[in-house]
This record gives C-alpha cells, structure tokens and sequence, in this order.
C-alpha cells in the first residue's frame, strides 16, 4: 500500500496543534520534539506500525519506545489519532493530577504506552532489552512452519539519549547479539536541552553506532517517503544487525520564532502558539482533528485489525 | 548462584539461552533487565557486587516506579569485602536502597533466610526486589529452627531468639551481623531477644499485631547491629537505643580484620546494651 502523504501530513500538523494546545494549556511541556518528529509520528502509526489500538499488550504488536520521554505530547497524540483508549478529554489534561496524559510516560498509566520513560538513555536500553525478550521468545515458541513472533522492536530517541552512557552500553549489547528486529530513529535535530548539541558534541553518532555494528542509513525526517522507503529497509535486512536511522530534524518545527534552536526544546514556543497554528492551516478550534483524518485512522485500525485477527485466529486460541 | 545452569546462553547464534552475558555494563544491564519486564513474557534477575548499584540506581529507580518484578542479586554487601578496600565496600549502599519505594531489599543471614529471600522475590510482582548477600563464609545458624528462618526471611521479620522470663532488651540484625546479635545474647544473658530484619520493606507490610509481637512497644531497650550507615535502623531502635554500625568507609585489609577495626562485632553490641 502506498504512502497517503496527503492526509498523513494533514494528521502530522494537527498533531503538532495537539501538542501547542496541551502544552500551552498546563504551561508547561516539551513542544521540541513532538514537533520536530509530528512527520515520523504520522508514518510509524498511521501506516508502518503493527498494532492493535483495542488488545494494546497483544504479544506480537511492533513494539514503540519513546525514549525522549519529555516528548510525550508525541505519544499521547498519535495513540488518541490511533484509536487507543486515549479520548481528547485527557489530552486536554496534560499534566494535570491523575490524567492518563503525565509530563513523561508512565507505564502503566496510559493504553499503548510500553515504558517509562524521561531520564535520558534509558529508554534506549529499554529497547534492547524488550528485542532481547522478543528474540527469546521467538527462539522458544516458533517453528519452521509457524512464526509466532515477528514483530520489531521501534525506538525513537533523542540527541540526549544517545549523550547518555547508558545507551552505549545498550547499543554495545544489541550489536553483540545481533539484534536485527531493533530500530532506532535518532531524532538527529543538533540541539539539547540548554544549548545547541555541537556544544557538547563532537563525535559522528552514525560512525559510533556502525563500529558499534549498527546497519545506519540517514535521511530527512520531515521527509515521509524517505522516512518510510528507510524503515521498510531496516525491516526487511534481518541480517544480524540492529538497524540506526539518523533521521535529521528541525526541532519545534511550527513554530518559526524558536524552532532550529534550543528554546523550541521546551514550552518557551508556547507564546507564538497562536500565530503558529493559523500558519499549519489549523482552525481557531482548539485540540482540532479533522474528520477526514479520524476516518483515515478508522480505516487504517481496519486493516490493523485484519492482521491481527489473521494472528489471533491462528495462534490465539491455541 | 546467578548462572541458570543447563539453561545456555543467550547468543546471537542461540537466542534462546537464559542466561545472558553483560560484561561489565551494570547500567545498561539493569536498564536491559526493565526491558525484559515491560516485554513481560519472562522473569528476569541481574547480578553484580552491591557497591555497583550506585551504576544501576537510575533504572532501579525506574522498575521501581513502573512496577517492574526484577529481582537483583547483589554481592559483596559490606566492609566484609575486605581486601580489595573501601572503593569495593558498600556502606551506605544497602540503606539507600531502602530508601527508595516500592522496592524490597531483602538482607539474609544465612543459606536458609537466603532460600526464603529467592521465594520472596519471586513471589513479589508489585516490583522489584533486591538480594543483599555477603561475600564471606557465614555460620549456618542451625540453632533456629529451618522454617523460622525460611519464613521469617518471608515476612521480613521474626524472633530469631526468644528470651528466657521477662523481656528486658532486644538486639536486632540482619545478614552477616546476625551472628554478633546471637553471640552478644548469650553474653547478656536471659532477659535478651534477637530479632532478625532481613527485609524492612516485608516486615512493615506485615499486621500491626504481628509487629508488635516480635518488636513490642513496651520494650525499649534496644540495640542493632549491621555494618552499614546507622541512621535508618532508628525507626525500630527509637531514641533511647543504639545502633552499631559505620559512619566511615571500610578499609583494605581482610575481611574479619576490617570488621573487628570498624567495630562491628558482638563485644560492641554488648557494650552498647550495657550503657543503656
């Protein structure tokens, strides 16, 4: 099937709108990368991703981990678009005292939401470690005729992920053991969170991680096709090799006053906010999603369900 | 102990090994392990020397907060170390992650509070649990009965020694000082309770009454004893106890020696017990 960039670019800007508007509201948040990611967002869930929005634990979904957890209005805005048991009302609680919608994902808390995440790195390592999980069970419960598990493990993670030594670590380990079913997208945007990252970096990440043992490809992420012809190559390599993404991002992008700049990290965006909606094409209705976009996101959960149902009826009731 | 044997290994030739090999990576294990959990088809346990937890603490931290059943088995829990020195000796190690919520730090005297800490462990699945065990050779304290340790390692607290007539003092320990305990006891004579507190956590989720017929409100005169920080061993002692224990880190000479220097052993608590 290919790639509806149209309404996939509609959803990717209402999902900024999300963002700016939840962000705004609890005046507080992180609007960088949401933005900066809203195209990935739109390509992961509204087309790449296995999954089923009613059966969030089934054992064989494509397993999301946001690492850069401070981006969690990414998250909370693509599970509500997908159908999770997320509805707009807690959107609109951000932040707020016992919402489904923390300031970073708490598992647990929110449907479809696979790890806690925030301190930087550890989502990372948390990845490797559910590859490993899924690559034991595969190892223990399929056959020749019957594979059970083929799902694949999906990271994004941030400039600040990759600083932190415990995704080197990690990613030492997941190349050891030849980790194939593990991607990362590195949200490459060049900034963190007080300064821009060339102050504090030097190195060339995609070499690490090829020495590492890492297959590495780069693209533009605002590009979707580019972004999609990308991971559908990580996908398909089973080769022995984890799979690195260097997706290159304008952080907060949106919001022209701040973003490319480490001010878009944070909520300091919040204040063009109004201005910047009406650039993306939003209406003056607040948490706006389109119908054509909510039908889009049916449609697709139809053809989610179908693959899921297919697995279910086959190995489910076993 | 942490080797699953005929288990295999976990490779990339054969991923269906249960034991995996992190090298020296103690971070990134324990943020693997909370992997595993989120995964949730399997049970997994990390192992390294209990000093390191300070590398592990970030994710420890976090399967605490996310509920995550990881079980940690951490070594060398003390100045009992020995020769390697104060860099390899935990001493505010094992306090500090009593500190931390939700999760059990289980702290066993002997081969047989260790059997009951493994079946704690893996019946807990509200979050993790951690095994402080020594390095060095403890006595098997056979003199309390099999079950009692078993159990009471189970309930995080128990009478490891009940005393003979009226309930004068009670001493308090846990893992490789409860042996002092029991020894400065036999010294003081009858009116002398030990009691053994493997696990904090366990022992305060135990019934009120419970807790108040190992460590009744009446008794205050107490004393304990662990090679480790003193200060939270309080909200059991109260302010008219004693605690024995380190204010300073260990040194490098063997283990005993080390121990004697620092002051953790039965003519201490004695000493202690008496002035009260």
């Amino acid at each position: 099937m290919s790639l509806n960039i149209e309404i996939l670019s509609k959803a990717a800007n209402q999902a900024r709108g999300l963002c700016m508007d939840a962000v705004q509201a609890s005046q507080s948040g992180h609007l960088g990368l949401p933005l900066g990611c809203a195209e990935i967002g739109a390509v992961l869930f509204g087309h790449a991703l296995k999954y089923n929005p009613d059966q969030p634990r089934w054992i064989n979904r494509d397993i999301f981990v946001l690492s850069g957890g401070h981006g969690s209005m990414f998250l909370y805005a693509w599970l509500h678009m997908s159908g999770y048991d997320l509805p707009m009302s807690e959107i609109k609680r951000f932040r707020q005292l016992h919402s489904k919608t923390p300031g970073h994902p708490e598992f647990g808390d929110t449907p479809g939401l696979e790890c806690t995440t925030g301190p930087l790195g550890q989502g990372v390592g948390n990845s490797v470690g559910i590859s490993v999980a899924t690559k034991m069970a595969a190892a223990r419960f399929n056959t020749d005729e019957h594979k059970i598990f083929d799902q694949h493990v999906v990271c994004l993670c941030s400039d600040g992920d990759m600083q932190e030594g415990v995704a080197s670590e990690a990613c030492a380990l997941a190349a050891h053991w030849g980790l194939d079913n593990l991607i990362f997208i590195y949200d490459s945007n060049a900034v963190t969170l007080d300064a821009a990252a060339k102050e504090t970096q030097s190195e060339d990440t995609g070499k690490r991680m090829q020495a590492y043992g890492f297959d590495v490809q780069e693209i533009e992420g605002q590009d979707m096709q580019q972004f999609l012809d990308a991971f559908n190559v990580a996908k398909r390599r089973d080769n022995g090799k984890p799979q690195f993404i260097i997706a290159h991002t304008l952080i907060g992008k949106g919001i022209p006053e701040v973003e490319g700049t480490y001010k878009a990290h944070g909520e300091a965006g919040a204040k063009f906010v109004d201005a910047a909606r009406k650039a993306l094409g939003l209406p003056d209705e607040h948490y706006f999603v389109s119908k054509d976009v909510y039908d889009y996101f049916a449609q697709h959960k139809k053809k989610l369900l179908a693959d899921y149902n297919r697995w279910e009826e086959t190995y489910g009731r076993c | 102990m942490n080797y699953i044997k005929d288990g295999g290994d976990f490779t990339r030739d054969t991923p269906g090994g249960r034991n995996i090999r992190f090298g020296i990576r103690e971070h990134g294990m324990c943020a693997i392990l909370n992997g595993i959990s989120y995964h949730g088809l399997f049970r997994a346990s990390g192992a390294t020397f209990m000093v390191f937890t300070d590398y592990c603490r970030a994710a420890i931290r976090l399967a605490a907060l996310a509920k995550l059943p990881n079980i940690y088995i951490f070594t060398h829990d003390s100045i009992g170390v020995g020769e390697d020195g104060p860099t390899h000796e935990p001493v505010e190690t094992v306090s500090s992650v009593r500190l931390m919520p939700n999760i059990d730090v289980i702290r066993p005297a002997d081969p047989e509070e260790t059997a009951g800490a493994f079946v704690a462990a893996m019946q807990r699945v509200e979050g993790p649990t951690l095994l402080a065990l020594t390095r060095q050779t403890v006595p098997i304290l056979n003199d309390i009965d099999v079950n009692l340790r078993r159990e009471g390692a189970l309930r995080g607290g128990y009478i490891a020694k009940k005393e003979k007539g009226k309930l004068d003092l009670i001493i308090m320990s846990c893992g490789s000082e409860l042996q002092h305990a029991l020894a400065a006891a036999k010294e003081l004579g009858d009116g002398v309770r030990v009691v053994s507190l493997p696990c904090f956590e366990r022992f305060d989720r135990q019934p009120s009454e419970y807790r108040e017929e190992v460590l009744p409100d009446e008794c205050r005169k107490r004393v304990a004893i662990e090679a480790g920080v003193t200060e939270i061993w309080y909200q059991y002692v109260g302010l008219d106890g004693k605690v024995i224990g380190l204010h300073q880190f260990g040194l490098s000479a063997p283990g005993a020696e080390v121990m004697k220097e620092r002051g953790i052993d039965a003519q201490h608590v004695i000493d202690a017990a008496k002035s009260l």
